[in-house]
């Protein structure tokens, strides 16, 4: 594809389109509201965080193999599962909303940006130390979040000396990485428990406004998940792909990429993506639009579209892809596209779900 | 100015003052001195035009239109001098430019900007003597909130600047000593690599530092207890010459409720107003705005989130009134009342709940008066 001919059709478009946005939306009716929520619990939330859980079982189960016979065989195992945790992680993380946000479960699940390398410091510190601490669940979910997740389990199982994991003699590094492996387990079992069929959170989340609902009206319901899927969208632009990727690609951060490490980088934001679309088409915002003069909705579909498949076209690991010319140019197109993208949701889309003069604007500061 | 301009050079300090910036001075729009002059009150908000282009307005004590401003990034506070004849208009975070007009002319505006390595937090206020501008600014590389010092004497020239104590300094002023600053330490580390991202939520701790403005010594400071660890303040007015009254921001899930505003004594600290949960509940864990009646009794409190605005007792927030309307966000003092301002373009008197006037572009977040 030519990037430039494309994104100057795009802005074509957008110029048109924004000259006949419609107006907002009356009101939307608190029934249509409450089956996107609904739809958004089944179809996005439960099913993605029970293959979290799932996966996180799974890593656990291969890093107690590992650690008790330490080989080739079961060191592949567990990296080929943490890989797969990584991208089931990816395929919900950007959801949110209730308790992700609760007792730090985000960060400790994964902490990024880490600036500073933090996390990592603190990690190979305590490898050298040996810090038995770190092996025991109770008293790892005391520590500093940094240590406590897939950024520390990745170090451990694909970082500098990862390869000792086929010994005995790695013995503490193995129990750290399966501590940790287990602390995300226990956290993929608190959010599934959480939003599970019939739980106490999961009816009143699904009810927008009302006295047992968590939102206080209408209108914070549809705020919190068009939120998801803004906010969400503007970490993926600004965060997941603006950590490595630079207008000068002498100035590219390979090595600040999330989980570059696993080559778990572009599987990870694939899964991302996949969720931010399965939010406007399983999770059901497109039908809330309930007159579509402009085609706002099949415009906002094509750019998800293009978006995903170029995505899609674009192998790992990372840094191969910002050695490559044609690579690194699809990585700006789609950072680019993002960016009108947002501006529409935020915008054009939010008018037409009646939120005023579009979503983030009032998210005031 | 088309967004798409801004788009393409958001941070840019250079190629802003090459392009945006004589774009921004031809655009200046002013409608007549006369109406200024005439006016005993001025409003002035940030907005956002129907195009998507961002701006600023002044308005007379009928709401009418006197300055219309094009501004080249989103505003966010505007912040008068003592006389009311500067207005200086903050970019929000992380812009790094603030608009400096005269109120009674036609001069042209003075663009200043934030120092290397630093962003504007969106406010600032002036001091007693309007000699220094004080500015709410983000030392991002080291990840700690600093107070720029301008001189407002020679053409707000940068000649120092102070620790605010904290981590992401937002509203800051100055208690009626005309010494002491208040800071409200929303303690978000936010770094314009990653845009608006909050990077530190693990960890936040939100404070409000008082500073003696005359050394930059930190007097006292009241740092939020662990079990709202989560909530930034990022608001204040003062209702004594010791205590502001504070409003926050909860950064943890919407399934939690937590206190959102009280009151910080100096010599005294945080005292959480102790409202009725279901009130609580209808701010939806937000409040945007925050202004104070000519009297210093009451308080008006905002929730875009939540579409509602309480009226309360300053000194101890016992509930006068409320207002459930959506899209409200900017608050100013009116002689027996406040005017909101909306999203949606409408002013509304708080105490009558009757429109005053509706306009064609949005109101941003605050409303200031004069």
């Amino acid at each position: 594809m030519n990037f430039k001919i494309a994104n100057i059709c795009f802005l074509g478009v957008l110029a048109f389109s924004s000259c006949f946005v419609q107006s907002a939306n009356s009101k939307l009716s608190k029934q249509k509201i409450e089956g996107v929520l609904k739809a958004s619990v089944e179809n996005i939330v439960r099913p993605r965080l029970n293959e979290f859980k799932e996966k996180a079982i799974y890593l656990n189960e291969a890093m107690q193999a590992l650690c008790e016979t330490p080989n080739e065989e079961n060191l592949k195992a567990s990296r080929d599962e943490f890989k797969k945790l990584a991208i089931a992680w990816g395929g919900i993380e950007h959801f949110r909303s209730g308790p992700i946000k609760e007792q730090n479960r985000l960060e400790r699940v994964l902490f990024y940006p880490d600036r500073k390398s933090t996390g990592l410091k603190q990690v190979q510190r305590r490898l050298v130390k040996k810090d038995a601490t770190l092996t025991e669940l109770k008293s790892l979910q005391s520590k500093s979040v940094a240590v406590q997740g897939l950024g520390a389990i990745e170090f451990l199982l694909f970082g500098t000396g990862s390869n000792d994991l086929v010994s005995t003699s790695a013995d503490f590094r193995c129990k750290f990485a399966k501590t940790a492996s287990a602390n995300v387990e226990a956290i993929s079992s608190e959010l599934q428990g959480s939003w599970q069929a019939g739980s106490d959170f999961s009816k009143r989340w699904m009810q927008a406004g009302n006295s047992g609902s968590i939102f206080a009206n209408e209108q914070e319901a549809i705020n919190e998940l068009l939120g998801v899927l803004v906010h969400g969208l503007e970490v993926f632009r600004d965060i997941r792909i603006g950590g490595f990727l630079k207008k000068e690609a002498k100035y590219d951060r390979p090595k600040s990429a999330l989980l570059w490490r696993s080559q778990s980088t572009l599987p990870v934001l694939k899964a991302n993506f996949k969720m931010f679309e399965g939010v406007m088409e399983e999770g059901g915002l497109y039908s809330l639009v309930e007159e579509d003069l402009n085609g706002t909705v099949n415009s906002l579909r094509f750019e998800f579209k293009q978006i995903k498949n170029t995505l899609n076209s674009i192998s790992p690991p990372i840094a191969d892809a910002l050695g490559n010319e044609k690579q690194r140019a699809k990585l700006h197109y789609i950072k680019n596209t993002l960016g009108y993208l947002i501006e529409r949701i935020d915008g054009e889309f939010a008018l037409m779900l009646g939120l005023s003069s579009g979503f983030s604007f009032s998210d005031g500061d | 100015m088309s967004k798409l301009f801004i788009n393409l050079f958001p941070m840019d300090r250079r190629l802003f003052m090459l392009g945006a910036g004589s774009l921004f001075l031809s655009s200046l729009n002013a409608l007549g001195e006369d109406l200024v002059l005439g006016s005993e009150t001025i409003f002035a908000s940030c907005v956002k035009k129907s195009d998507g282009s961002f701006g600023a307005v002044l308005l007379d004590e009928n709401y009418k239109l006197i300055k219309d401003i094009i501004l080249p990034q989103r505003g966010h506070d505007i912040v008068f001098d003592r006389l009311g004849e500067i207005a200086v208009i903050f970019s929000r975070r992380p812009g790094n430019i603030a608009t400096i007009i005269a109120t009674q002319n036609n001069a042209k505006p003075i663009i200043i900007t934030a120092p290397e390595g630093r962003h504007f937090y969106g406010h600032g206020v002036f001091s007693w003597t309007n000699k220094l501008l004080f500015a709410s600014e983000n030392d991002y590389e080291n990840g700690v909130g600093k107070i720029g010092i301008y001189d407002a004497t020679d053409k707000f020239n940068r000649i120092g600047e102070f620790d605010s104590f904290g981590i992401g300094p937002h509203e800051i002023i100055i208690l009626s000593d005309g010494i002491t600053l208040a800071v409200a330490n929303g303690g978000i580390e936010t770094h314009p690599e990653f845009g608006r991202a909050k990077l530190n939520l693990a960890t936040m701790r939100s404070s409000i530092s008082f500073i003696n403005t005359q050394d930059g010594r930190l007097i006292e400071q009241h740092v939020l207890p662990e079990n709202v660890q989560k909530l930034s303040i990022r608001h204040m007015v003062s209702n004594d010459e010791k205590s502001v009254v504070f409003g926050g921001q909860y950064q943890g899930s919407a399934n939690k409720v937590v206190a959102l505003m009280g009151n910080c004594i100096m010599g005294e600290g945080l005292k959480f107003w102790n409202l009725e949960p279901k009130l609580v509940k209808q701010f939806s864990n937000y409040t945007g705005s925050l202004a104070i009646s000519d009297d210093l009794q009451t308080v008006a409190v905002s929730s875009t989130k939540g579409g509602i605005v309480g009226v309360f007792e300053a000194a101890n927030g016992r509930l006068k009134n409320k207002i459930l309307k959506p899209h409200i966000n900017g608050l100013a003092p009116l002689a027996q009342s406040f005017i909101a301002s909306s999203e949606e373009g409408t002013l509304v008197d708080l105490k009558t709940g009757n429109s005053k006037r509706h306009f064609d572009f949005s109101f941003d977040n605050h409303m200031v008066t004069i």
